[in-house]
């Protein structure tokens, strides 16, 4: 029975870490990581600046190799498995006059599915349409991006990160621009993706995360995960664990320097 | 002019030069204004200088050298040299573009310098431009780097408008943005090079963001910008040129100030309209 159960979940494993070390200029930025994520797991990560949060993203998207450990998209190294992952950076840097229609940022989530050289096709243009529906931005396709409200914009940035039809979607403080007003909408469709897809989300807000994730973890160098499905205190306590600097995570402290993670 | 045309070759190599110019100046003035690659640009135009005089000098010694030859290697080994330092070296990029800057503006100096018999009006035409000596040798060359530039702009479409909108997103998902910046350098020091005739050194940087400036006021597509720059660049071209020949002022001057008259009298006209718009609005 036991054994079984253990061959399915192997089997559904999406994302594997084993025991990664990440150093810059010999400062760990990551200690020993064991991550196992499975299909449609929504895993929160919390922890406080320069804990190694975008480090890890990195780590996953292939942009940035472990010093140590090894890691596997869907039984791939992260620069094949990538292709898998849709990925919403913290902050979208353009400006508000750059000559762009929703349409065309949505289809640059294509770009990793399409060659170079090649023009977007049908299929190409399906797809990003099908994400716009999805996020209820379809109405906007033509209008100047710039032109958006930062929560609007918000929203065309998930639909270019789903445009590649992702397994995995990679979020990486998904509210740092959406304006309070539009957080509850924002956190709708985060719940409409829910169990259509693996889901890992990275904040420093920690009242936000654990009210919509299934899972939580707590990064800070080490990564405090027991892969719990529902949220007793007992398991906030343990994610509390780690060090101090999470608790005063909302104000300025001395490691940021120190912990820098870039 | 009409008139001239018909019966001077010079003049028409001259306008064949700065139609082909504003060719290239509209696609690549597009992303220098876009990514604001204002400041790297004339950085790249400058350097440039260091390749004219080299060209002019080794002309004496080597049959195929020419300055504009010269020029070409040169511009486009700085430009990605300068990318690749700045990837590599923690110099900040405005540094290293004034460090590039000065010194192929120094090189250009003292090559023309020891050249052997060398005429300092030859200086001036390099600096400050005259389309009216443009021979036919340049005009093919000028053809073929702009197709050159437009062959890779299409093939590349896509990857390039990633690239200016959205750098950090598009390492992310797995393109090679480095490389694509380098190669953006390097057209832009193709584009270089076909203005240095058109308008001259010091001015190449106007002709970059002028007309694009102009034309990002009428549209919010990328593509359309680069048509609409392309025009307004041509427009500039001919109303300058008309204008130096009636007024026998120099030419390349002339059209800088005929696409600048162009960007304030458009700059004004879209004010004026919105305003209008507004008011309207507010009655409605």
């Amino acid at each position: 029975m036991l054994e079984t159960k253990r061959e399915t979940s192997i089997t559904n494993e999406v994302i594997r870490l084993e025991d990664v070390w990440m150093y810059y200029d010999s400062m760990p930025a990551l200690e020993g990581i064991n991550l196992s994520l499975y299909k449609d797991d929504f895993l929160g990560i919390i922890g406080p600046n320069g804990g190694g949060k975008t480090t890890l993203l990195r780590l996953l998207l292939g942009l940035a190799k472990p010093s140590r450990g090894r890691i596997t998209i869907l039984g791939e190294p992260p620069e094949r498995g990538r292709r898998h992952m849709g990925y919403l950076p913290q902050r979208s840097l353009f400006d508000s006059d750059f000559p762009a229609s929703v349409m065309e940022v949505v289809l640059l989530g294509r770009l990793g599915h399409t060659a170079l050289f090649r023009r977007y096709n049908n299929v190409d243009r399906e797809a990003a349409i099908e994400a716009l529906k999805r996020v209820g931005m379809l109405e906007h396709k033509d209008q100047q991006i710039g032109k958006l409200s930062g929560g609007q914009q918000q929203r065309v940035f998930v639909a270019r990160a789903l445009a590649s039809d992702p397994k995995i979607l990679l979020l990486d403080e998904p509210m740092a621009n959406v304006d309070t007003p539009m957080q509850a909408g924002f956190y709708e469709l985060l719940e409409s993706l829910k169990r259509k897809m693996t889901i890992i989300m990275v904040s420093h807000d920690i009242g936000v995360v654990s009210a919509y994730v299934d899972k939580i973890a707590c990064l800070n160098r080490r990564l405090y995960y027991h892969g719990t499905k529902e949220l007793t205190k007992h398991d906030l306590e343990e994610a509390y664990q780690c060090p101090v600097e999470l608790i005063s995570h909302a104000m300025p402290h001395r490691h940021l320097e120190e912990h820098s993670d870039r | 002019m009409i008139e001239a045309l018909m019966q001077y070759e010079f003049m028409r190599n001259a306008l064949w030069a700065g139609l082909l110019a504003a060719l290239a100046c509209g696609i690549i003035g597009t992303y220098v204004v876009v990514k604001r690659m204002t400041f790297i640009s004339g950085g790249i135009s400058h350097a440039s200088f260091g390749g004219v005089g080299i060209g002019y000098y080794l002309a004496h010694y080597i049959s195929w050298m020419t300055p504009v030859i010269g020029a070409l290697i040169f511009t486009v080994a700085s430009a990605l040299g300068i990318g690749t330092i700045v990837k590599r070296s923690k110099l900040t990029e405005d540094t290293a573009i004034g460090i590039l800057w000065s010194v192929g503006m120094a090189i250009g100096v003292i090559f023309i310098g020891i050249t052997p018999g060398y005429v300092i009006s030859d200086l001036f035409g390099y600096l400050f431009g005259n389309i009216l000596i443009v021979p036919t040798s340049d005009i093919i060359m000028m053809a073929i780097l702009d197709a050159i530039i437009i062959a890779v702009v299409v093939l590349l479409y896509k990857e390039f408008f990633a690239l200016s909108f959205d750098q950090e997103f598009s390492t992310a998902i797995g393109i090679p943005t480095g490389r694509l910046y380098l190669m953006l350098l390097g057209l832009i020091a193709l584009t270089v090079v076909l203005l240095i005739r058109v308008v001259g050194i010091i001015l190449i940087i106007a002709l970059l963001t002028i007309p694009s400036a102009t034309a990002r006021q009428y549209t919010h597509s990328m593509k359309k910008m680069m048509w609409l720059s392309i025009l307004i660049g041509m427009a500039s071209v001919i109303g300058g040129l008309r204008l130096s020949y009636e007024l026998d002022i120099a030419s390349g001057a002339t059209i800088i100030l005929f696409s600048g008259i162009l960007f304030l009298a458009s700059t004004l006209f879209t004010r004026f309209c919105r305003r209008q718009a507004s008011v309207e609005n507010t009655k409605a």
